[in-house]
């Protein structure tokens, strides 16, 4: 499988199959019906951020609700998958399985009158770009209140993707140090952007 | 444009979990994928118990077609009889100059058999 083609998840997808990759979804997809252990590892890295993410927006935030409904997304996907060679078609099958799932996951949740409530407020597929942005905005926003050298720190790895092991070298601390104040940044960030999604109860 | 993306996408999984490839999400995938081999398994016993039922009733089928004596007969043919009701001259007619033997049962009723083979 070449890229995650994250954003596809999110964004929308023209429905014309492309037939230039399709063998390595055909296999990727075939090997996850058999649960392969190792196509699994592969699809949770390429396909599963993308996902969360999707998840987080729907939720607007509910970052509980959307784990359990991305791990609900994985034992349907464990379920139903079956040979696909489309990206576009296996990207709008996931947003289905995902969107289902969750809905799924907050009915167990839920009593009906809150359901009902939650209806009213939840996002549609309509403005579900607008609240992915808004998401996507508050991530950037969050990180601008960073300190500057843990913002540093995160933008080496995440946007300019490079490796802890350089990180740390460019920095003088060990590895298992860079790796330390990367969890402790990635915290302060967590917190930062929980403050400034909107209350998702 | 999609390269930010991924990777914004990736900080905001690892924010929350954590080390996305190897930290807690990664158990989901490995759940997944067990799911998956059960999955699989219970189908093709399904589909294996489905085809055993199937076979054991054709086998049954045409055991029960084969042992079965055909009682029925169609409706438009008269069944045929064992006998047939002569007049006397038609018997002194057919045991002419053949030899007849004569057995007389326990029960005291008598047999004719012919002894020329016919």
């Amino acid at each position: 499988m070449t890229g995650p083609s994250a954003a596809s998840l999110a964004s929308t997808v023209p429905l014309s199959p492309s037939r230039t990759d399709a063998s390595p979804l055909r296999a990727l997809t075939m090997a996850l019906a058999r649960g392969d252990d190792a196509s699994w590892a592969r699809f949770h890295r390429d396909y599963g951020p993308a996902i969360f993410r999707r998840l987080l927006a729907l939720t607007r935030g509910d970052h509980d609700l959307a784990s359990e409904a991305l791990q609900q997304t994985y034992l349907r996907i464990a379920r139903y998958a079956r040979p696909c060679d489309s990206e576009a078609e296996f990207a709008t099958w996931l947003r289905v399985v995902a969107r289902t799932a969750l809905s799924d996951c907050r009915r167990r949740r839920q009593s009906f009158w809150q359901l009902l409530r939650r209806r009213a407020v939840e996002p549609d597929s309509a403005n579900l770009d607008a609240e992915d942005d808004r998401l996507l905005a508050a991530l950037d926003g969050a990180l601008a209140l960073l300190d500057a050298d843990d913002r540093a720190l995160l933008e080496a790895k995440y946007l300019a993707g490079a490796d802890v092991r350089s990180i740390a070298s460019r920095l003088g601390i060990s590895a298992k140090a860079a790796e330390s104040r990367l969890t402790r940044a990635r915290a302060e960030l967590r917190h930062r952007l929980l403050a400034a999604l909107p209350r998702h109860e | 444009m999609n390269n930010r993306h991924d990777r914004e996408t990736r900080l905001l999984a690892e924010i929350f979990h954590g080390d996305w490839t190897e930290g807690q999400t990664a158990d989901f995938a490995r759940a997944a994928a067990a799911h998956a081999r059960r999955a699989r398994a219970m189908r093709s016993l399904a589909v294996g118990g489905a085809g055993i039922v199937a076979a054991a009733a054709i086998a049954l089928m045409l055991f029960s077609a084969t042992s079965t004596p055909r009682t029925s007969v169609p409706s438009s043919a008269p069944a045929a009889k064992g006998y047939k009701i002569i007049s006397d001259d038609q018997l002194l007619a057919e045991l002419r100059d053949r030899p007849l033997l004569v057995v007389k049962k326990k029960n005291g009723a008598r047999e004719f058999v012919l002894l020329d083979g016919e």
